[in-house]
């Protein structure tokens, strides 16, 4: 448990600061929401005149912004790039920090099995995660209650949180399967960076086409589709998905790490 | 004759903690000269202050004559550093680590780097992150020696070399020191001082508490005695011993005093064996610093 | 000149990695999606027409600059700032935090050079890969921008916008470095440089999002906007002086640091 306290600690400022981000992010979003929305329809329209591309590109397609929970779905399209980032950041620091510090082999060498620790470090990690998707959804439910806005959106923000939390699992699971599988632990990082970008950028290009097809299967940032979170129609089959391929990853994770030679970086 | 390394009261503060006081020590060109004391007590931080890693709070260090702060390109020149633990890039084999090292010099360094490497049987094809902390200690060496240096600073040096490459290493030294170069050196452990050093400096708590060459420090102190009886002797005693520990017909002693007093007393015993020895500077030293304790 | 070569050996290939993607999106959205962009002109303005004029109007001003080549390279240069940082960002972080990382300071720092020709043999190598990734881009943006855009040419107005990518990179790389060198410990390059882009991203969209001019001056992609440079000929002076003072200050602050810290042993 000790070590747990530890890792959370130790994680707490780098997490004080992305959800500093957070924080300015949706509290100025959804301030304001009202002011877009009131040409909201103008520019929805306006917007689908362009073409796919241009509207892919801009994180548009498919967004309805005059109506609120449109827009909260555009905003959530950037929180959801901004949690892959810090998921990631997680998962490999989770696993790679030790080697990093060149302090492999104080820890290692106590009487608990590696799985033991990486599993407590893991856990820390995901607390995080946890705590960063849960924050969202005050943050939203704050900053709406300032706004004043008829109806109530409580299940939305919900579910976008539900949204970014197994979304960034995704990630957290495959940067720390990264980072278990290179030796080279700052190789590990950059291949979770790029998992996040190769797939955001699949998600541009899914956007694009106009039936994308088995793509969807390829970037986390579309297994949870605006309109879907919107009416409330999420799709179980991702979800699983989203749960399998965390499972696989975090399997392989453990494994490799299991086995590998742990040497400095 | 400008000494190789002189400093006057340098002292250095970490914000508010003691890194070291009033440091007066003075090497001479072409000396051996160990610096010792426990960890913690200055010695690194002595030395980087010397090799201008990090800046002094007061006082004066020059090395050759010239500043360690203002003249520090020119000082590092001459200068070869080995550090106590070494690390070095990622991904690089040793030769290339070492020609790295020797393009800052103005000299062509090849040749010396492949008699090192020889004398150390070193493979310069390996890559530094595979090696042992032997090997890595060895290539650390070289690229601290690879320019002839004047002057050559080794900071506890010998960590992670067997026994058979510390005497290796320590040839190599005294064959740089034969050919001119000023060597200092520091450590916590006495046998190596001892076994090299022309002169010793003792550090405690960032202060210098000695310095003395290592025939005074041992000639000005105690002898080890210790001898076997036929039968125990009751209540030994002699004026000069200390520490007198007896077990059953063995009995041992430091002594300080005139020999033939200690000669006399012990020739009046049913000896079975007698052992008159230099002590090892560690116990000398242990000494130094229980004694420091007791005088607090 | 040997720690300048020593650093370029070790980091070319990633920025050179960097500038092909970099040059590549921007060859990509133009000749893919420029065409489309301006055929779709009509569409835009017949749904203006069934507007109150008013509206249509204020909006009508801006459909020349809109829908022209200008218009849609500034449009991409959202992306090509925040691979723009990642990649200056995580250059200067590299190479001022090598001898950090790899715990070799003291082995950099007793070699007979001072350092202050350390800090500007790498920052010399760090302009050198910044500066031709920028000539990469540059030369990429004329050329499209001469077999694109209709005549007549105006092409110091696109070398003045294509130029704001590597002013916005300079502050990145002056923001990487200063990491470097003031973080008594850098564990992940890439981690870094990727969080500090996003960073920018973000402030980036916060403006978009609420449309306060005073936020600008916290917009580092903003402090050289190509659209104003197509446009105007210019950046807009007030954000390019906040731009540069801010990078002129970090690399100075960089520089004193690195020259006068003291080096812990490890």
């Amino acid at each position: 448990m000790n070590l747990f306290r530890k890792e959370i600690k130790f994680g707490l400022k780098s997490f004080l600061l992305w959800t500093l981000g957070l924080f300015m992010f949706v509290f100025a979003g959804i301030v304001k929401s009202s002011a877009a929305m009131a040409d909201g329809q103008f520019m929805t329209e306006l917007i689908n005149k362009f073409p796919r591309i241009v509207v892919a590109v801009m994180g548009m397609a498919n967004a309805d912004i005059s109506k609120f929970a449109g827009f909260y779905a555009v905003l959530m399209q950037y929180i959801l790039v901004l949690t892959a980032v810090f998921a990631a950041h997680l998962g490999s620091r989770a696993v790679s920090r030790e080697s990093v510090d060149k302090t492999y082999e104080f820890l290692f060498t106590k009487p608990r099995s590696r799985s033991f620790i990486l599993a407590r470090k893991l856990l820390a990690s995901l607390v995080f995660l946890t705590a960063f998707a849960c924050l969202n959804l005050v943050f939203s439910l704050l900053a709406v209650k300032q706004l004043g806005l008829e109806g109530d959106y409580t299940a939305l923000y919900v579910r976008f949180s539900f949204a970014l939390w197994f979304v960034g699992l995704v990630f957290f699971s495959l940067a720390a399967m990264f980072a278990a599988i290179f030796r080279v632990a700052e190789q590990g990082a950059r291949a979770g960076n790029l998992a996040v970008m190769i797939t955001y950028a699949a998600a541009v290009v899914y956007d694009l086409l106009e039936k994308p097809g088995v793509l969807r299967l390829f970037t986390p940032f579309r297994f949870f589709l605006n309109t879907e979170m919107i009416d409330g129609t999420v799709s179980v089959f991702f979800l699983l998905f989203c749960v399998a391929l965390s499972a696989v990853s975090l399997f392989v994770t453990f494994r490799r790490f299991e086995r590998r030679d742990l040497g400095a970086v | 004759m400008a000494y190789a390394i002189e400093t006057t009261k340098l002292t250095k503060y970490y914000g508010k903690a003691r890194g070291i006081v009033d440091v007066d020590i003075a090497v001479e060109e072409g000396e051996i000269f160990g610096f010792i004391g426990p960890n913690g007590a200055g010695k690194s931080t002595t030395i980087r202050t010397l090799l201008g890693l990090i800046k002094k709070t007061g006082g004066s260090a020059t090395i050759f004559g010239m500043d360690c702060e203002k003249d520090k390109v020119k000082i590092l020149a001459e200068v070869g550093y080995l550090p106590g633990e070494v690390f070095y890039y990622d991904n690089m084999r040793a030769i290339d680590l070492l020609r790295y090292s020797a393009s800052f010099y103005k000299k062509d360094c090849t040749k010396r780097i492949t008699e090192l490497a020889d004398a150390l049987s070193l493979d310069l094809n390996k890559k530094i992150e595979d090696m042992s902390l032997g090997n890595k200690k060895k290539v650390g060496i070289v690229q601290g020696l690879l320019h002839s240096p004047k002057l050559i600073i080794l900071d506890e040096p010998t960590s992670g070399l067997d026994p058979l490459m510390q005497r290796t290493f320590f040839d190599l030294i005294q064959r740089e020191n034969e050919r001119g170069a000023t060597v200092l050196f520091s450590s916590h452990i006495l046998g190596e001082v001892q076994r090299i050093c022309d002169r010793v400096a003792i550090i405690k708590e960032g202060r210098i508490v000695d310095l003395r060459s290592i025939d005074d420090l041992r000639k000005n102190s105690y002898k080890k005695v210790s001898f076997t009886t036929e039968n125990p002797v009751a209540d030994f005693s002699l004026a000069g011993a200390g520490e007198i520990t007896q077990d059953g017909s063995s009995t041992s002693f430091l002594y300080n005093g005139e020999i033939g007093a200690l000669l006399k007393k012990l020739s009046a015993l049913p000896l079975v064996n007698a052992d008159i020895s230099e002590p090892e500077l560690e116990e000398i030293f242990l000494h130094y610093y229980e004694d420091g304790e007791a005088a607090k | 000149m040997n720690v300048f070569r020593f650093e370029l050996k070790r980091a070319w290939v990633g920025a050179l990695i960097w500038s092909l993607v970099l040059t590549g999106l921007l060859c990509g959205l133009i000749t893919g999606a420029l065409p489309a962009f301006m055929e779709s002109r009509v569409a835009v303005e017949n749904m203006l027409k069934s507007l109150p004029p008013a509206f249509a109007a204020a909006f009508g001003m801006q459909m020349d600059n809109l829908f022209s080549f200008g218009g849609f390279y500034a449009f991409g240069f959202l992306f090509y700032s925040l691979f723009g940082a990642i990649m200056a960002s995580g250059i200067g972080l590299d190479l001022f935090s090598r001898e950090k990382r790899e715990k070799c300071m003291d082995f950099l720092l007793t070699k007979p050079r001072g350092r202050s020709r350390l800090f500007a043999e790498k920052l010399l190598a760090s302009l050198t890969m910044i500066a031709a990734s920028n000539v990469l881009f540059i030369a990429a943006s004329l050329a499209l921008y001469r077999a694109y855009a209709p005549q007549p040419l105006m092409l110091e107005r696109a070398l003045v916008a294509a130029s704001s990518l590597l002013w916005m990179e300079l502050l990145f790389f002056a923001v990487g470095t200063c990491i470097a060198v003031f973080a008594k410990r850098v564990r992940s390059v890439s981690g870094l440089s990727t969080a500090i882009g996003i960073g920018g991203f973000l402030l980036s969209a916060l403006q978009s999002m609420l449309e306060e001019e005073k936020l600008n001056f916290i917009n580092p992609f903003k402090y050289f906007d190509a659209a104003k440079a197509f446009f105007d000929g210019a950046f807009e002076l007030k954000y390019a002086l906040t731009g540069a003072v801010i990078t002129i200050a970090l690399m100075a602050a960089a520089y004193v640091r690195y020259t006068r810290a003291d080096i812990p042993s490890l």
